[in-house]
């Protein structure tokens, strides 16, 4: 006990001692959560012509009200086209002017199937949202209460995929930097000195990036607008499981990896493809069976679920994702345990 | 070297009752296809200071990871005070410190945090361990620099450091893999004068280096290990004793020669053909060892003939004790020449 102690106190005055790299890993927290949060979410104030110099449809005022788009009003239609090719606006809706037609063209540039999604569904979410005011026949509505918006939704993934990426970090910093430095020898010299290690600096760890987790939500909340929601404790819970879970994965992947560029190198590939793959980003009710598959094979689907129940209130089975977690937990250690005892001398 | 302490180490050695503190027996270690250690056997007894000496890949850090339970041998066992390394490792590693070759302290903490971090890791009580941490940082000459971060030490007190985290568990053996290497001469000088008070204080040492000056100085016994063999050891006497020659001569030349041509004309002096001879071009200077079964003034008359006849002028001729260098480079170039009279090894 005394062994795990000293090792815990020692990286506690380690990571102190580098505030550097405490802000930076707090930084690129806010980072992800505002930037890809945002982008996730999709655009706003999307800059929108309109061609109705008769003003024959509403659709000034829906679309300006949505908030999703900027309208500008055109009294010339080669003008509003003029504007569309070089870029000034994203799309131009021409509102035929002739009283018998009922016709709204929407044209883009063309090029940016990406935009032209964006477009398509923030009027589809215009129309459904004014179905009453427009007479349409299209209606959009929800099986149960949604309390949360886009950007609530978008973040308890990111959370999740931040839980990876901070765990990571940190744990090469505590392992692998003393592999390199060799003050490890140290450490596993000391009798008992190798068990010690394994369980202080994955407790180290997983608190450590689990105060900067938790610090850059609570600074990015109210900036961002996004909810945190009531249930802090199992926020909390969640977040010290899959920084444990990650640890000691990230423990096992960096005793086959063994040097600080192929572990960084791995981890960051990895990381994106995961961050697609686990439902942080697309439900993965989206994704094809093979894909839905795949995500279920890996622990950041489960902490996405847990942290999406926590967050916003969304059903989870969080027996099921607290299993899983611990599983892939015991899988990483096993794996460090084994390497760590046969190559003591190597790292 | 201490003289009574060689005395007392050599009756231990004597006294087939005294146990060895280090023991090793036939150890061997393959890397792949790659034999880097090979049989080694030996034993190191209490208070002795043993000093392996080899090449670079000779084996002699694979020897020491071994021993310290980082690196598990292909075959053979050894014992440390009585504990079996493989069965009983934890409980061998409480009985001795490491001094590696790579200078391995926290940079970003302070020198005595470091030293309260090994202190806490070992289980030393609060109260024994501030006042062990003190007294070392003053041996070492760092007290006026305990609060600071060792980043910002010179390598040399970082390796005087290094000792004290080393030895400040107070173990019983001491394993010392290159401690001096880097170092300037008063650094080393420093270093040296720990070892010899450790030593003083019963501390068993197993020490690896390069330096050939620093076994001669400090060690009881000297191991030269070759290939991943141990090749021989002893006292220097016996070492001289076990390579059939008595004396060491030096002739220093005069103007630039050429070895080729040098070595040409000392195949023509039968004093020298007995003994092989060793051109140092950084000295300008022909040594070669004398045999035993020659007598000196022998030697004296038929080297100062040949160097008349060869018209070779030179400044400096002297004879001497053959030195540790004399007998290493003896070893290490040409085994198969060497009749090395069998002498007591650790192995059983």
């Amino acid at each position: 006990m005394h062994q795990i102690l000293a090792i815990i106190k020692k990286d506690i005055l380690q990571w102190m001692r580098r505030p550097l790299y405490f802000i930076s890993s707090t930084l690129l927290a806010i980072l992800i959560i505002t930037c890809v949060g945002n982008t996730l979410t999709g655009s706003n104030s999307i800059s929108f012509g309109l061609y109705d110099p008769e003003k024959l449809s509403q659709l000034a005022r829906y679309l300006g009200e949505s908030h999703r788009f900027q309208v500008h009003t055109y009294g010339d239609l080669n003008t509003a086209k003029k504007d569309l090719s070089d870029h000034k606006i994203v799309a131009l809706a021409n509102v035929s002017q002739d009283p018998l037609e009922d016709q709204v063209q929407i044209v883009t540039d063309g090029r940016n199937p990406m935009i032209d999604q964006q477009i398509s569904a923030g009027i589809l979410n215009v129309l459904t949202k004014k179905d009453k005011e427009l007479n349409l026949p299209l209606q959009s509505v929800t099986l149960f209460p949604v309390t949360f918006s886009l950007r609530d939704y978008i973040t308890p993934g990111l959370a999740a995929y931040l839980c990876y990426v901070l765990a990571s970090m940190n744990l090469g910093f505590s392992w692998i930097y003393e592999w390199m430095e060799k003050t490890y020898r140290q450490i596993i010299l000391a009798p008992n000195g190798l068990r010690a290690a394994i369980i202080a600096k994955t407790f180290t760890v997983t608190v450590e990036a689990s105060i900067v987790l938790w610090l850059s939500l609570c600074l990015t909340a109210p900036v961002a607008g996004f909810t945190l929601g009531n249930n802090l404790l199992g926020l909390a819970g969640f977040t010290l499981l899959s920084m444990f879970c990650y640890t000691c994965v990230g423990l096992g992947a960096a005793c086959l990896l063994k040097t600080i560029r192929i572990y960084t190198m791995t981890v960051s590939i990895l990381g994106v493809a995961l961050m697609f793959m686990s439902g942080v980003v697309i439900p993965t009710d989206a994704m094809p069976l093979w894909e839905q598959a795949g995500a279920k094979a890996f622990p950041m689907y489960y902490s996405a679920d847990a942290f999406k129940g926590v967050m916003l209130g969304t059903p989870a089975d969080y027996a099921h994702d607290a299993l899983l977690l611990v599983c892939w937990a015991c899988l990483g250690l096993a794996t460090a345990t084994i390497l760590l005892t046969k190559r003591k001398a190597t790292l | 070297m201490s003289h009574v302490n060689s005395i007392t180490v050599a009756e231990r050695i004597a006294d087939n009752r005294v146990e060895p503190t280090i023991k090793a027996l036939a150890l061997t270690k393959l890397f792949g296809e790659r034999l880097s250690v090979d049989q080694l056997s030996f034993q190191v007894f209490p208070g002795e200071l043993y000093a392996l000496l080899g090449d670079n890949g000779a084996g002699k850090t694979t020897t020491i990871n071994m021993l310290t339970t980082l690196l598990g041998p292909t075959s053979g066992r050894f014992t440390i005070c009585g504990y079996d390394g493989l069965r009983q490792a934890e409980k061998a590693k409480s009985m001795f410190g490491v001094v590696s070759q790579d200078v391995a302290i926290y940079q970003e903490l302070t020198a005595y945090e470091n030293l309260n971090f090994i202190a806490d890791l070992y289980g030393l009580p609060r109260r024994k361990a501030a006042p062990r941490i003190n007294l070392l940082l003053d041996t070492a000459g760092l007290a006026d620099r305990a609060n600071d971060k060792v980043g910002d030490f010179s390598m040399g007190m970082q390796r005087k450091l290094s000792i004290a985290v080393a030895i400040l568990p107070e173990p019983r053996v001491l394993f010392m893999d290159e401690p001096t290497v880097g170092l300037d001469p008063a650094s080393r000088l420093q270093i040296w004068s720990t070892l010899k008070e450790l030593r003083g204080q019963g501390v068993t040492i197993l020490l690896t280096t390069h330096y050939l000056e620093e076994a001669e100085l400090l060690a009881d016994r000297i191991g030269i290990i070759r290939q991943g063999r141990l090749v021989i050891e002893g006292t220097i006497d016996e070492l001289r004793h076990r390579i059939e020659s008595i004396r060491g001569v030096s002739i220093t030349l005069k103007g630039p020669v050429d070895p080729d041509d040098l070595q040409r004309r000392v195949a023509r002096c039968t004093a020298v053909v007995n003994a092989r001879s060793h051109f140092d071009p950084l000295r300008n200077t022909l040594s070669f060892m004398q045999p035993k079964d020659l007598p000196l003034t022998h030697l004296l008359d038929t080297t100062l003939q040949w160097l008349k006849q060869e018209k070779i002028p030179f400044s400096r001729f002297t004879t001497s004790e053959p030195s540790l260098e004399d007998i290493f480079l003896t070893i290490v170039e040409r085994e198969d020449d060497i009749q090395i009279s069998p002498g007591r090894n650790g192995a059983e």
